[in-house]
């Protein structure tokens, strides 16, 4: 591994947690969006509410935009992105100038999003720049440990959303056998305990179908714990 | 030669905003982020003029070197009344921590940022040396790369010298007088105004980028905190001013410094870029003596002008600075970034007195300077060609040799009829081409 201070494997885990969750969330939102649009009545904001946004605001356009642009409620897509580029833009000579420039788009594609007069549409370069952000650290990153943190950071962050949203938990276990496979190759320490009681819960035979709230927070808190 | 180019100014500086080349600065206690505009219309200079800027810029920075070096061990300069012992010591830059310590390979100044305009009547004038950290070296170098990409042909065409080499330059300085580990590049953190510039010369060089919590000092050896093993330091580019560098040295209520890092560098364990103290030679005030110091020094006669200045210290310049003052630029040494610079001419009867007043109250703060009518240069700005007042930043690394990085960062004024070309004033930037021939 090469030479990194904690500080900045820090940094390179929430890296990846941010951009995962700016992807994934930015992808909830606009599926609620849509679920929206056909009806207004009943619980139209779906999860959202449980990220924290705001419980009373019946206009849904205003709802979603706060979603989507908000600068002070920490689920917001803006508020990852940005968490996101304070992450990247200290991780430069690590990640390269090339790496940095995708996350600096994707935030600037969010900010032109917002005040564009399609902004559901442009936000698709948002996406775009996060994939290519990915698609980068494999050229880019030459730091084999460092590149691996950031994957970690994406696949913790994923399996986080997905158990706290309820949301493609069919998907986990595939992310669980990817986390499993880089997680040594990062250099760092981590909780094998919690990783490992992970596991069993994600591949014993009764998840997804029958689990439940309890077992799913439990989840959460190994989660938590791993790194 | 260059207006294919031109015609490309608004997509490169989009590709600056995709690198995020920009500069921070505070207004009203809150940071904020700029890009930093681009002209595309470069300053050029031909082969011969840049030979004979080159020897005048590595005569001043070797001068101002050997100042250093003797002021803060044996003094001979001041012993021998050239530059006026207070005047030396008086300056806020000298620091009596630093005296008697010799950095590796006798060198103070690594990277100077030296800053001239060219005279309508052709000669370069120098207006300050920055021996501290100067910066802007990353915004031409990053912009070079971008313009060659967006006009290939042009840079094909023109007899460019290549000044892509930055990074490997710094490196071989950083080399030079490394002590024994790895290179560093210290940062105060994401919020400084060179944020960008600290982080992307840290890839350039293939450095370590590290803020203050990640280095410590133990046994007089500074260290980088490694998430595995800790990593020996040998040479440490701060971008940090020498006032916070150390609390246990200079001022103890700085939280962004590396205590004991002072000891490390006193035993010779650990090279500091630039060294600590340099402000006592790029004083505005001591800016008076250079010319003398080369002189002094190297026994050679001053290649480059320095623009007529007075120093209120003097009887006779304050005399003079008193009748003449509505028609000379007033500086305030203690200031910087274009800030404390007040054009006499500028100013109302009742506030040029009260300046004259501020002058005869403090004369060793201020300096007095001809104003220099120096050339503007045509600047792209609204889809027009305008002339612009133009300063250049030229960049001198020494190493094992003193050298010139071919290319410089040249900060021109956005207003009509302005000279203040800071970025923090709202100038902006173009690159500096040097001709091959």
């Amino acid at each position: 591994m090469g030479t990194l201070s904690l500080e900045r494997v820090n940094r390179l885990l929430w890296l990846g947690r941010y951009v995962e969750r700016c992807t994934t969330t930015l992808q909830f939102i606009l599926a609620t969006y849509d679920a929206a649009l056909d009806s207004t009545e009943g619980n139209w904001k779906g999860q959202l509410e449980e990220l924290g946004f705001d419980q009373d605001n019946d206009d849904p356009v205003e709802f979603f935009h706060e979603c989507l642009f908000s600068r002070t409620l920490t689920a917001s897509t803006h508020y990852s992105m940005s968490a996101a580029y304070d992450n990247a833009v200290v991780l430069r000579d690590v990640i390269g100038t090339e790496s940095c420039a995708y996350v600096q788009m994707a935030l600037n594609e969010i900010e032109r999003a917002e005040v564009s007069p399609t902004p559901l549409l442009d936000l698709q370069t948002v996406i775009d720049m996060i994939m290519a952000f990915k698609g980068s650290c494999d050229d880019y990153i030459a730091n084999d440990s460092a590149r691996n943190i950031i994957k970690c950071g994406m696949s913790i962050e994923r399996m986080d959303l997905y158990v706290r949203l309820n949301y493609h938990l069919g998907d986990l276990r595939k992310e669980t056998q990817k986390l499993a496979t880089r997680v040594d190759r990062t250099g760092i320490s981590y909780d094998r305990h919690a990783f490992k009681e992970l596991i069993d819960k994600i591949f014993s035979p009764r998840f997804p179908e029958e689990v439940t709230y309890e077992e799913l927070g439990s989840m959460l808190e190994l989660i938590a714990r791993v790194f | 030669m260059y207006t294919r180019l031109v015609s490309h100014t608004d997509k490169i500086n989009q590709q600056l905003a995709r690198y995020g080349v920009k500069f921070g600065i505070y207004k009203g206690g809150v940071f904020e982020e700029r890009l930093f505009p681009f002209d595309a219309v470069p300053r050029i200079i031909e082969a011969d003029r840049w030979q004979h800027l080159e020897r005048g810029l590595i005569q001043r920075v070797d001068a101002l070197n050997a100042y250093l070096r003797d002021l803060y061990n044996e003094a001979q300069i001041i012993r021998d009344g050239i530059v006026p012992e207070h005047f030396a010591y008086a300056s806020s830059g000298y620091l009596p921590q630093c005296e008697n310590t010799m950095p590796p390979e006798g060198i103070y100044s690594h990277i100077s940022g030296i800053d001239l305009v060219e005279g309508n009547d052709g000669e370069w004038y120098v207006l300050e040396d920055n021996l501290r950290i100067p910066s802007g070296a990353s915004y031409p170098l990053i912009a070079r790369n971008l313009c060659r990409r967006c006009d290939a042909d042009t840079f094909r065409e023109v007899p460019l010298v290549d000044n892509r080499d930055y990074g490997s330059r710094l490196k071989d300085v950083m080399d030079n007088v490394n002590r024994g580990g790895i290179n560093v590049v210290l940062t105060p953190g994401r919020y400084n105004a060179a944020y960008f510039e600290h982080s992307y010369l840290a890839e350039k060089m293939g450095a370590v980028l590290a803020e203050p919590s990640e280095l410590f000092v133990e046994d007089e050896v500074l260290y980088y905190r490694d998430s595995t093993r800790n990593a020996r330091v040998g040479a440490v580019y701060r971008r940090l001013s020498d006032e916070y560098l150390d609390p246990l040295c200079f001022l103890p209520e700085s939280l962004i410094g590396v205590p004991n890092l002072m000891c490390a560098y006193r035993a010779g364990n650990v090279a500091i870029i630039n060294a600590p103290g340099n402000g006592a030679a790029d004083d505005k005030g001591i800016y008076y003596f250079v010319p003398q110091m080369v002189e002094y020094y190297l026994g050679e006669k001053p290649i480059l002008k320095n623009a007529p200045t007075y120093l209120p210290y003097y009887a006779d310049d304050l005399a003079y600075v008193m009748e003449n003052a509505e028609n000379l630029v007033i500086k305030d040494v203690a200031e910087a970034g274009g800030y404390g610079v007040v054009f006499g001419c500028e100013l109302e009867p009742e506030k040029l007195a009260e300046l004259k007043d501020f002058v005869r109250a403090e004369p060793r703060r201020f300096i007095a300077q001809e104003v220099i009518d120096f050339k503007c240069l045509p600047t792209w700005i609204n889809h027009e060609m305008v002339p612009r007042k133009a300063d250049l930043r030229a960049f001198v690394l020494s190493g094992e040799k003193t050298a010139v990085w071919p290319s410089g960062l040249t900060r021109y004024a956005r207003q009509e009829g302005s000279s203040v070309v800071n970025s923090s004033q709202g100038g902006g930037f173009k690159d500096t081409w040097v001709l091959s021939r």
